[in-house]
């Protein structure tokens, strides 16, 4: 595919509905959001359970998640494309637009060197009220799929999913175009 | 409805192991066809509208609903692939038992480091680096930003069922009232056609699920409670986190 250097794991990602199998890098690169180490405690069996991320470590329980709703992944239909203007090393990749049954998506991608730091949702698919439902809910999952994904931390999330292919055709073309 | 997927094959080049992850992949298209709800013809549909005669059934159904009848009769009744209006609803054994084949595809070709994650849905093999397993996030039901726990794997699966996603797809079949005493049941388990299917019954049963899974298969279970308390049952009840 790329003749791009290989530098990291692979991560394939498809869908089971149509699996046109973009394949995203994971690069080795850290990213900085996750910082306490998972204390590998209780291992039983095939597993161990480790501490929550820094910032939620101290709470028993009590899932309030408050204030920190971190903007990634919402959409905001603002900072459309350029460079985002933090650090020099960060450069901001508009997606393409990729059609599905429910609208168009649309995602801008922050890397910072190797590291994707942000997904912003410039448009969401919105037609129905139905995909709207999916959209509040899925595009933000797929945003902390894709970041951790690539964090040191966190190899994967578990949850309960849904998404269309267009958000992941749309983060592969941004990753693409940075080549 | 696409269900994401993401393999990941640390040191793995493209070009050695893309065969294998073909064919894994294409385990999971099988399975979708077949046991698609949305699409008419498909083998399930029929049979749900009484088409296909107990020999005609294909081998993968066969299992499917056996595995379903063990998880109904283990759990009480609970657990069912009747929904309430009485049509059949596979879904709850169908995406774990095909990406539990989809690992034993890999695992057939050889690759004892990997990382599979179907919809949500995670099997872990081996070790992402020496000396680490592969570390799952929990998602926190509320905050998609936020991760309740994570789990460090080695060679088992993890498996969540939540409300949040697709709403109250999930029914007691004891009542045929919608599942409404958690809000997410996850489940870590040897394998993650178990940990799928347990991860459901304990969505349906509420939070009494939470030691019968123990008794069930399950490794350790993190379950979210609708006023967003957390309980926890096997190993994460002796973890450092909540």
């Amino acid at each position: 595919m790329a003749a791009r250097p290989w530098r990291g794991t692979l991560l394939y990602v498809g869908a089971v509905a149509a699996m046109a199998a973009a394949g995203i890098a994971k690069f080795a690169g850290v990213a900085p959001e996750v910082a306490a180490a998972p204390a590998a405690t209780a291992t039983t069996g095939s597993s161990g359970v480790g501490s929550p991320d820094a910032g939620s470590a101290d709470s028993s329980g009590s899932s309030d998640s408050g204030t920190t709703d971190g903007s990634a992944g919402t959409d905001s239909g603002t900072d459309t494309g350029g460079d985002a203007s933090s650090s020099s090393d960060d450069v901001t990749i508009v997606g393409d637009v990729e059609q599905t049954r429910y609208g168009p998506i649309q995602l801008s991608v922050t890397f910072s060197g190797d590291t994707i730091t942000d997904i912003t949702a410039l448009q969401t698919p919105s037609r129905e009220r139905e995909s709207e439902r999916i959209n509040q809910q899925a595009v933000p999952v797929l945003t902390q799929e894709a970041l951790a994904a690539q964090s040191a931390q966190i190899d994967t999330v578990s949850g309960a999913t849904y998404t269309s292919q267009g958000y992941l055709e749309s983060l592969q073309s941004a990753i693409d175009q940075r080549g | 409805m696409g269900i994401p997927m993401s393999l990941d094959v640390p040191g793995a080049r493209r070009d050695h192991v893309w065969g294998l992850v073909s064919d894994a992949f294409e385990v999971l298209h099988a399975a979708n066809r077949r046991f698609s709800r949305f699409d008419a013809s498909s083998e399930v549909s029929r049979y749900g509208r009484g088409e296909i005669v107990p020999w005609e059934m294909s081998d993968d159904l066969r299992e499917v609903l056996a595995v379903a009848e063990r998880a109904s009769a283990d759990s009480g009744g609970a657990f069912s692939v009747r929904r309430p209006d009485g049509s059949l609803d596979t879904d709850g054994v169908v995406k774990g038992w095909a990406a539990q084949r989809a690992v034993d595809v890999l695992r057939a070709g050889g690759l004892t480091r990997f990382c599979l994650n179907a919809g949500g849905d995670v099997a872990a093999a081996g070790e992402p680096e020496p000396g680490r397993g592969w570390n799952v996030g929990v998602r926190d039901p509320a905050d998609a930003q936020r991760m309740l726990a994570i789990l460090e794997v080695r060679d088992g699966a993890v498996a969540t069922s939540g409300l949040y996603e697709r709403g109250h797809h999930v029914w007691d079949g004891r009542t045929g009232e919608p599942a409404s005493g958690l809000v997410s049941a996850t489940v870590v388990a040897a394998d993650l056609m178990t940990a799928d299917v347990l991860a459901t019954t304990v969505l349906a049963l509420g939070p009494e699920g939470v030691d019968w899974a123990r008794d069930h298969g399950a490794v350790a279970v993190i379950a979210v409670l609708p006023d967003g308390r957390v309980t926890t049952g096997g190993a994460a009840r002796e973890g450092a986190f909540v």
